[in-house]
């Protein structure tokens, strides 16, 4: 039998007490041209070699002098170096308490003694092939899990930074809190806050059909299309989605698309005019007591057709005096399951804002709300969750 | 799954299933294919048994009306109740879709 051609410098190593047993299996392996071996014959002698040498291959025997082959086998399944080397038992017995241990242990496989050619050969060649493939699956793990942590640091890189939002918040007098929580490695949600003049202050909030690489990259686009906008468009919140609609139809593929809050805040008058686009809605929290109500986020959603008439999305101005909160998120925050095996839709999200109104603890009540979700959410989340607050204070004492 | 009911007078009658999301794709995908391939000029997609979906249902019902749209063919949605409704007015797609009762 003929060994595959990538296999011929497979480092092999054979623990056996016995020199004739080693020599067997030796023999019978180096007829099919494997030509790389160590030998052991104790268990401390076994551990040296194979935590200094890093074999492709163990054959282990179950009884050695003086230690077992379990033993050896649980020391070398514990170490990070050694724990992924198949390790095959040579074996006398073929009593099913003998293999379960070993299975147990970490073991892939036992050959029988005596040793017939035809099984050595097979089996070798199966676990030479197995290891192959479990370190090429790791090294493309690595290469791919390193990949997502640049790519999750670069849309980080895109969200808000502490800086932004405090001076933002210093300049503006307003008070934001945020969470950003993707279910995978990467996101298709998206926020943003950006001062646009003196008074008026931008918020963006925006979902991705979808989620994880290809809804992350729509959103470092949306990034870059925000960016380079003519800004007296980014003051028209009905100008700014109608030119992020045809651009981002020019760019997504057919049945991808967005869903979107753009609001712009006019931070002296409390005055905000938004436009909503297939949005959960959004709530306004009252400071005078009186209850939370929604806005609308109706609409068609970006990105499908070419031109957005007016008819096709929300378009309003609200008033938020001083001490109100005004709460926008993605639809995770009421479409995730709870323990209870409930969502909280609409009416849960009601229910929960009047709750936090109600609160008298220190907790603002975006940190009431967020403790809430958390606290009895299934995790991993199965979809991006983004809440954003924005609560307007008074200009003048906030600075 | 969706899978094509009745075709009568070019008339297709789909069945979308109750999970109306990216585990669908595939069947609406074909099952609007295999209609328009056998001549249809109107489609109905029945959403009776239609209890949740998803934002890939609205992309796969957009690009349906595109291709259906191509070949003179009309998409309508029926039985539209519930989660289903909620989604498709929030999306305005009860707008882009006529939906009978």
């Amino acid at each position: 039998m003929i060994i595959m051609e990538e296999f011929k410098d497979a480092k092999i190593l054979v623990v056996d007490d016995e020199q004739h047993n080693r020599d067997l299996v030796k023999f019978f392996l180096q007829q099919a041209g494997f030509s790389n071996f160590l030998e052991a014959k104790t268990a401390s002698e076994a551990l040296d070699l194979a935590l200094n040498n890093i074999p492709d291959i163990i054959f282990l025997d179950i009884q050695l002098e003086e230690d077992s082959g379990f033993d050896v086998c649980k020391e070398l399944k514990t170490n990070a170096k050694t724990k992924d080397i198949p390790i095959l038992f040579l074996s006398a017995f073929s009593e099913t308490e003998n293999k379960v241990t070993g299975y147990k242990l970490g073991a892939v496989d036992f050959v029988h003694k005596p040793i017939n050619h035809y099984e050595l050969m097979a089996r070798t060649r199966v676990h030479l092939k197995n290891g192959q493939l479990l370190k090429e699956l790791q090294s493309y793990q690595a290469r791919t899990s390193h990949e997502l942590e640049k790519a999750k640091k670069t849309q980080n890189s895109i969200m808000p930074s502490k800086k932004q939002l405090k001076a933002i918040q210093d300049n503006h007098g307003l008070q934001i809190e945020s969470i950003f929580k993707s279910s995978s490695e990467l996101a298709g949600d998206y926020w943003k806050a950006m001062e646009l003049d003196d008074n008026n202050v931008l918020f963006i909030l925006a979902d991705f059909s979808g989620h994880g690489v290809y809804s992350a990259l729509n959103t470092v686009r949306l990034d870059l299309l925000i960016a380079q906008a003519d800004p007296a468009v980014l003051l028209e919140p009905k100008k700014a989605i109608k030119y992020l609609n045809t651009a981002l139809k020019e760019a997504l593929p057919s049945d991808e698309f967005c869903a979107m809050v753009y609001l712009v805040l006019n931070t002296k008058t409390g005055n905000a005019e938004y436009v909503a686009s297939n949005s959960p809605d959004l709530f306004v929290l009252k400071d005078d007591g009186s209850e939370p109500y929604a806005l609308t986020g109706r609409g068609f959603p970006l990105g499908l057709v070419k031109h957005l008439e007016d008819t096709d999305f929300t378009h309003q101005t609200i008033h938020l005096d001083i001490g109100d909160t005004l709460i926008g998120y993605s639809d995770a925050l009421t479409e995730e399951t709870h323990k209870d095996g409930s969502r909280w839709l609409d009416d849960g999200l009601l229910k929960m804002l009047k709750e936090a109104q109600a609160d008298d603890s220190d907790k603002t009540k975006f940190e009431y709300l967020i403790e809430k979700f958390d606290s009895t959410v299934i995790k991993p989340l199965t979809d991006d969750l983004t809440t954003v607050a924005i609560t307007r204070l008074d200009r003048r004492s906030s600075k | 799954m969706a899978q094509v009911l009745t075709m009568e007078n070019n008339i297709a009658t789909i069945l979308v299933d109750k999970d109306f999301n990216f585990e669908t794709h595939k069947s609406f995908r074909n099952s609007v294919k295999e209609s328009l391939e056998s001549g249809a000029k109107q489609i109905v997609l029945e959403f009776k048994d239609v209890e949740y979906m998803d934002s890939t249902a609205l992309g796969l019902l957009m690009v349906a009306k595109d291709t259906a749209n191509e070949v003179d063919c009309e998409i309508k949605l029926q039985n539209v109740t519930g989660y289903a409704r909620k989604i498709l007015e929030m999306s305005q797609f009860d707008k882009k879709f006529e939906i009978l009762n």
